[in-house]
This record gives C-alpha cells, sequence and structure tokens, in this order.
C-alpha cells in the first residue's frame, strides 16, 4: 500500500520530488512518483473532468494526465520548454501530472513539516494539501495523491 | 507427498473429465444401445477415480468407484440403461462436480453428503429400484471394492503352471506377491518399475496381473500381482520389494496348489473372502468385474493416448497471455516509430531491416492473437445438458441441435458469452416451443428443434439461437409495452412488427404470464443486450408466428485488436469501429435538410438523422475552412442508422483498443482509446451512445 504514511524514508526523514506550479513549489513523495517525462503530446478526451488534460501515450499503454494547476484552483500558465509530465501511481493506478517544472528532489526532516490547518487559507485546495515542508527557508507544499487523483469521494 | 503443485492439472482433467461424463451421458440417454459411448463415460469415470484417489480425496473416489461398478454392470449387460439410472449417474456427476470445485475452491469435499446417492447406485446395481434400499446394503459395493483393497484371483493358464511345476522340480519355489502402492504415489509406473526390477534379480517372473505394458502405463488402481518363481525364501522376496519407497504394503504367499486354475493371492489381514460375503446377486457380477474390468478400459485408453498425441498442448495463465498481447503491442508501436525514423533520415539499411523485422512482427501479432482464440465448444458444451434437464423439467420434447461449435473466439468474449446464450436457449425452451400436444394440433411435430449455431460472418463471428416454437407475437409485446408505460399507445401502434419484436431488449420487460423458474423475472432480455453490447456485439431477433424465433448475437472476433475507420475533426483523431460503419459518403451542405429542427439527409431514399461529431465531443473550433465538402459516415446500431458528420477521412486501420482506465471509466460516447503508429493516441467512438 503506498500512502502518504510512507514518506517518511528514514528516522524521520522525507523524500519529495519538488516542482513547481507558478511560482509555487509542491511536492510528492518520492515513493510514488514512477518517472517524469518531457510534454508530449496530449489526447483531449471528450466528457472527462475538467481536470482532467487528456490522455498521454506512455509506452503504448494509455495514461490519463491531470492538470495540477487547475485542479488546485490555480491560474493557467501556457506551455514552456520546463513543462513537465510526472508520473505517479497510487493503488496501482497510474497518473500523469502536468507541473510547470521539475526542481529537485529533496529530503525533508519530517519535524519540517506543518499539518496544513495552520494555513488552509483556501478551503477547496485544502483537502490535497498534506502538509508544508520548510527546507532553507523555501516551502514545499505536500500534497495528498490519492485526493488530487479523486477515485475516492467526488464520484 | 507434496500434492499441491498438481492441484490445478487435477481440477482442470476432472472438469473436463465431468464434461466428458456429461456428454457421453446424454449421447447414452438417446442412444442406450451405443456400448462405444459406455465405454468412454466408463473410461472417464475410471481416470476420475484414479486422479482422485491419488491426490487423496477418498470420498470423491468412493463415489466414482460406485459409479463405475454401475456402469461397468451397463456395459456388461447386467443392467438395461434406463432413464432412471441415467439420472442417478447425471447425479453422481453432478455432485462430483460440486465437490471437485469445494476442493478447488479450498474446501472440503466432504461438504457434500454423498451417502444417499451412493445408497442409490448401490440399490440400483442390486437390482432394486434406486429408492427401496436401505443403507445397510451396500455389500455389492464393499464387495466390488474387494478386489482393489484385497486379494485378486490369479489366473494362471496351462503353460504358466507347466512353467512352475518344471521349476518346482528344479528346486524353485513358486510364490505369488501382492504389492501395494501407497496412495498418495505420483508415479506409480515407476514404483511398479522397480519393483519389477528388483523381482527380476532374485527370481523368474512368471507373470503379472494387470501384465507388464500396463503396469508400465500405469493402467492399474494401487496394487499389482505378480507370480514369480525363485530359489530365494519368502522373506527375502518381500524385503527385496518392501525395500522400494512408496510401497505400503508386500504378502508373498507360496503357491502350493498349481492344479486348480485359479491361485488365491488373499492378503492374511484383509477382507475375508470377499466371494462369500457378497450377496449372491452379486457374486458373478464380481467375478466378471475382475476378469473383464482389467483388459477393457487398457483397450480404451489406447485409443485416448492417440488423440493425446495428436494435439500436444500446454495450459497457459491467460494474464499471461494479455501480457504477451501488451508486449507485441509495444513492439509494433515502436517498429513505427523506427519506420518513421528511417524515413526522415533516408537510412536506406535500417528500412530494409525493418522491412523484415515488420513481416516478424506482424507474424508475431497473428500468432499471439491465435492463440488466445478458443472454440465456442467450450461454451457450447455445457449447454445439451442443461437442455435436457430444461426439457425434462417443463415436459416438452426437446432436439438440441448445435452447429459450428468449432468456430474460435477471443478468450475473454468466451469467458463472458455463456450466460446470456443460456438465457436464451432458455427463453427459446421456456417460451418458445410449445408443449408436445400443442405441437401436434398445430401439425408440427411433438419434438421441437432447438438450434445453436455458431460461424464466421466478415470480421465477427455470429451465434444463432434458433426454435420452432411459437414465434413471438408482435401485439403482446407492444400491449405489454404501453401497459408497462414504456412507450404510449400510438407509439406501439406505429412501430412495425419488428421493431416492436425487439421491446423485448428493453429494461424491465418480460413477456411470461406465469414467472417461472425458467425464465420471466423481467431482468432477462435486457441484460442480455447490454451484456453483448459490452462485448462490442449486437444482439437481434427475428420472428415468426408459428414458425419460431432466431435470435442472431454479432460478436466480434476479438475484443482487443478491430478495423476501425480513422477519422479527423479540426485536429482531433477519432476511430469508428468498422463494425457499425455502413458506408461513407460526401455530400455539400445544400443536401443537409431540417425535418422538425434536426438535420438530416436523404440516402437512396432514405432520411438518416445526422450529428455533427465536432459538436457532440465538443471539439475546440478551430479556423472555418470553408470546404464545400462534408463526408458523412453512416453508421448503424440495430436498424437505426445515424450519419456522423466529421471533417476528414483518414483511412482505414487496424487499431489495439486499450481501457481508459480506473480514472476516466464510464465515460459516454467512449469505447476507450488506442495508440496510434505515430505514437498519438486516439479516442475510439462508442457508436450505439449516438442515438
Amino acid at each position: 500500500m503506498a500512502n502518504t504514511d510512507e514518506q517518511v524514508v528514514s528516522d524521520g526523514e522525507v523524500q519529495v520530488v519538488a516542482f513547481k506550479l507558478r511560482n509555487e513549489e509542491y511536492g510528492f513523495s518520492i515513493l510514488n512518483v514512477q518517472e517524469i517525462k518531457g510534454l508530449t503530446d496530449i489526447t483531449r478526451v471528450p466528457f472527462a473532468p475538467e481536470f482532467i488534460k487528456g490522455v498521454i501515450n506512455l509506452r503504448g499503454s494509455v495514461l490519463p494526465v491531470i492538470d495540477l494547476k487547475r485542479r488546485l484552483g490555480l491560474e493557467d500558465t501556457p506551455y514552456t520548454a520546463n513543462t513537465r509530465i510526472v508520473i505517479v501511481q497510487f493503488d496501482e493506478v497510474s497518473v500523469g501530472m502536468l507541473v510547470d517544472a521539475v526542481t529537485e528532489v529533496r529530503t525533508i526532516d519530517a519535524n519540517d513539516i506543518d499539518s496544513t490547518r495552520a494555513v488552509t487559507g483556501n478551503d477547496a485546495a485544502a483537502r490535497f494539501i498534506s502538509g508544508i515542508g520548510k527546507v532553507d527557508g523555501r516551502l514545499i507544499i505536500q500534497l495528498n495523491i490519492n485526493e488530487i487523483i479523486g477515485l475516492t469521494g467526488e464520484e | 507427498m507434496e500434492t499441491n503443485q498438481y492441484m490445478e492439472m487435477f481440477l482442470d482433467e476432472s472438469r473436463e473429465h465431468l464434461q466428458s461424463l456429461n456428454d457421453g451421458l446424454l449421447s447414452l440417454e438417446n442412444d442406450p444401445e451405443d456400448l462405444s459411448v459406455l465405454n468412454e463415460i466408463f473410461r472417464n469415470a475410471h481416470t476420475l477415480k484414479g486422479m482422485s484417489a491419488t491426490m487423496g480425496y477418498t470420498k470423491t473416489a468412493e463415489l466414482t468407484h460406485d459409479m463405475e461398478n454401475l456402469l461397468d454392470m451397463l456395459r456388461k449387460e447386467q443392467l438395461k440403461v434406463s432413464s432412471e439410472i441415467i439420472d442417478v449417474i447425471f447425479k453422481c456427476v453432478d455432485t462430483l462436480q460440486e465437490m471437485v470445485e469445494n476442493i478447488g475452491s479450498g474446501e472440503s469435499e466432504d461438504l457434500v453428503d454423498v451417502s444417499d446417492l451412493v445408497r442409490q447406485v448401490n440399490a440400483i446395481a442390486k437390482g432394486e429400484s434406486p429408492d427401496a434400499g436401505a443403507p445397510a446394503t451396500d455389500a455389492p459395493a464393499s464387495a466390488a471394492d474387494a478386489p482393489a483393497a484385497g486379494g485378486t484371483a490369479f489366473a494362471l493358464n496351462d503353460t504358466d503352471r507347466a512353467v512352475m511345476k518344471e521349476a518346482k522340480t528344479s528346486g524353485l519355489v513358486p510364490y505369488l506377491i501382492h504389492v501395494e502402492i501407497a496412495e498418495s504415489c505420483l508415479l506409480k509406473s515407476a514404483r511398479s518399475y522397480m519393483v519389477m526390477n528388483a523381482l527380476d534379480d532374485i527370481s523368474d517372473v512368471i507373470k503379472s496381473v494387470p501384465p507388464a505394458e500396463d503396469l508400465e502405463q500405469e493402467k492399474f488402481d494401487h496394487s499389482f500381482d505378480v507370480a514369480i518363481v525363485t530359489d530365494s525364501d519368502a522373506k527375502t522376496v518381500e524385503n527385496a520389494v518392501a525395500a522400494i519407497s512408496e510401497i505400503s504394503k508386500v504378502v508373498v504367499t507360496e503357491i502350493t496348489d498349481l492344479d486348480s486354475p485359479a491361485v488365491g493371492g488373499e492378503a492374511p489381514e484383509a477382507a475375508p473372502a470377499p466371494v462369500e460375503e457378497a450377496p449372491k446377486a452379486a457374486a458373478p457380477e464380481k467375478v466378471d468385474h475382475k476378469k473383464d474390468n482389467k483388459p477393457a478400459p487398457a483397450a480404451d485408453k489406447k485409443d485416448a493416448k492417440k488423440v493425446h498425441v495428436g494435439g500436444q498442448s500446454v495450459r497457459v495463465d491467460i494474464e499471461k497471455l494479455d501480457t504477451l498481447m501488451n508486449l507485441v503491442g509495444e513492439l509494433v508501436t515502436n517498429k513505427v516509430r523506427l519506420e518513421q525514423i528511417g524515413m526522415t533520415h533516408r537510412l536506406t539499411e535500417l528500412t530494409e531491416t525493418l522491412e523484415q523485422m515488420d513481416r516478424v512482427t506482424t507474424d508475431l501479432q497473428s500468432v499471439v492473437m491465435k492463440v488466445r482464440m478458443v472454440p465456442v465448444s467450450q461454451v457450447f458444451n455445457r449447454f445439451p445438458r442443461m437442455v435436457r434437464d430444461l426439457a425434462k423439467e417443463l415436459n416438452k420434447d426437446i432436439n438440441l441441435t448445435i452447429e459450428g461449435e468449432e468456430t474460435e473466439l477471443d478468450r475473454t468474449v468466451i469467458d463472458e458469452i455463456g450466460d446470456p446464450l443460456m438465457h436464451l436457449l432458455r427463453n427459446s425452451l421456456d417460451h418458445g416451443v410449445e408443449h408436445p400436444d400443442e405441437r401436434e394440433a398445430k401439425g408440427k411435430p411433438r419434438t421441437g428443434e432447438v438450434g445453436l449455431i455458431a460461424r464466421h460472418e466478415g470480421n465477427n463471428v455470429v451465434i444463432l439461437v434458433t426454435d420452432d416454437g411459437s414465434g413471438i407475437n408482435a401485439d403482446k409485446i407492444r400491449n405489454k409495452a404501453v401497459e408497462k408505460g414504456m412507450i404510449s399507445r400510438d407509439e406501439a401502434d406505429a412501430l412495425p412488427d419488428a421493431d416492436a419484436v425487439r421491446l423485448i431488449f428493453l429494461p424491465g420487460f418480460s413477456t411470461a404470464e406465469v414467472i417461472t423458474d425458467v425464465s420471466g423475472r423481467g431482468v432477462g432480455m435486457d441484460v442480455v443486450r447490454s451484456k453483448i453490447e459490452s462485448l462490442g456485439g449486437h444482439v437481434d431477433v427475428e420472428t415468426k408466428i408459428d414458425e419460431g424465433s432466431v435470435f442472431k448475437i454479432k460478436l466480434p472476433l476479438t475484443l482487443a485488436i478491430i478495423q476501425a475507420m480513422l477519422v479527423k475533426v479540426q485536429d482531433e483523431m477519432y476511430a469508428i469501429p468498422l463494425g457499425s460503419i455502413d458506408s461513407t459518403i460526401n455530400i455539400t451542405p445544400d443536401d443537409i435538410k431540417t425535418v422538425q429542427n434536426k438535420e438530416v439527409i436523404v440516402l437512396r431514399g432514405q432520411i438518416i438523422p445526422i450529428a455533427r461529431l465536432g459538436e457532440i465531443l465538443s471539439v475546440p473550433k478551430g479556423e472555418e475552412t470553408g470546404e464545400e465538402d462534408i463526408f458523412v459516415v453512416v453508421v448503424h446500431v440495430g436498424d437505426h442508422k445515424i450519419g456522423i458528420v466529421v471533417d476528414n477521412l483518414i483511412g482505414q486501420q487496424e487499431i489495439v483498443i486499450k481501457t481508459l482506465g480506473k480514472l476516466l471509466s464510464g465515460l459516454k460516447m467512449l469505447a476507450g482509446a488506442t495508440v496510434l503508429g505515430d505514437g498519438h493516441v486516439a479516442m475510439i467512438l462508442d457508436v450505439s451512445a449516438l442515438l
């Protein structure tokens, strides 16, 4: 079972793949990240939920891609040379996440991760966030993959 | 002995044998005189017994054994085949099936109570009616059991005796050795071979029962007897044999009376002579049993062996095949990419190599496809039994004809098609075919004909369920539909008969006036339809009053690869399954007319509504091309036609269907996606959702 608890790699440390959405930094647990892919053609899927950008061909399999900015209620930005698709796996479901840029793989001390309660300004997006990590004065917002994929609830 | 690894094999083979038993019994019922059928049934029962005993399922083995005894009596015409006996044997088969399934699901075989059935079987064997006998009368069974458990009358012919006598004069002692091999032994033939070898070293083997070649081919239960002459004493012989592993019992007896034709090979601690204990009625049968039983199955098994050699096969997990299929798909996509690289960079050498590779991958693909195909007989073969039982239950005379059972379909389709077919057959039997008296009154033969026919039709497989019954009364259907509020009276009256009959496929429709066990719960035909449509197929019905009905199921050969027409709307590419395409036409904007604000075209005198794909799928609008030509793909769903307006026709192509995954499941209008040769993904349209 892959879930956010597994972020703890060893003795209260968490490894995250950090990436940018607009000018904020976010992160997925590295345990959920399968690979990072450059932007390829995304085929629109009619009647799909709005936050699903479309599907891509990942070595012969058809994979849905979630537009993370749209999912988190952030404003849209055009694609750049840095735009990436982060392929994450959760409960045997593989999904691509469209992000503006992948910055680095960071190790964060568990003590440096705050629960979200303190900062949930935007209620709608709060359920997507599992914690906020502080590294060298930067904030990396930890995302709850389960909620983002939205296989539970919602439907 | 670890038997788990053999469990799958045991289950598979048991199921096969039970199926053959079912088939055999059905044909026996039709032709009770047919001895070859009876022999085959016997052979199946015998093998089943051996297998279950080997695996340690004693109850299963016991029931099979009793059943085998009964069959043996039928075979030797000590009993006459009657429907009563067949029913009991059918019951045995059903019970065995249940036991095997229990074993398969990891439960105990003991969950099924067989005592009553065993009593019935034994009662028949004793010549009583199956209901009469009390549990105490299972003597014949135990008597018949005896040869397997205890000694065997060992028939020595004159030559054998002469040899032994001569040996005796030269100081050798003739012995009879009874060897029992452990029930758990999996390689009985190897053990018997070792026994014979050991005996060869210390003695001269005169004879064995069963004969040596049968021993080598495992044509014996768990024991065999050997007659030898030797200069060693009984103890040495016994030790030599007992030293071999998995030998549970060795009894060495000296043959003293060389003049009597039969030599009793009775084990000292075995049950007292069964011949004396068995009731008189059973006694003669027992003797026959011993003499005829052994050689007969041996002879039969030779035929079985032949068949085996003809088609060697390997059982493969379907998941592995799926993986293989995916890998081949990936290979093909990569190959196309390589081809493009070769083209762009004008690498002739690469292009030439790729042409070779293309041939190989195409072959590979078709082989993998073929591997996934299984004959429909896998589904069909369970129906004769069902039809027989149901016909009895309904008091109808039914003759089921099966055709084209060798037609092959993708494994996944085969797995799903069973239930819908069963439902259609049940319907035909229950509602279609009339009672014999009624049929006679109508001037039809008393026996109703029900057909199950499979055949290829282009890229599809068609399965027909036909009956020569009363047909479906369109007016009745109309009334029912109105009564149920499914359509208005006016709508109903306006419907042509053929369409009215199709109302039975709508949810919540059931015409049976009395709800029977068989059909008519109102969850019938619509379930059949939705199941078949989920398989990418289509079901239709044709009927004529008093002449019968034909249900026609059209199925794609495979679910994985289909022929499709690729179309373009703005910049988006879509695939429309070729199976549902009627024609493609080229029109101008003037050809589009409106009827009640709905756009239609007239094609060969037929008014066809049109749907603009771009609007339906809300494709982002590009620039107006201002093109005069409009492409229309006319598709059909059942008898309905609809024209899909697209911007461009790209062409026809074989596509591999991929699911959209959990996240995007259940989207309307989409049947899945496919990866095109250039690596792009295209959506596959579900045409039936357009209506």
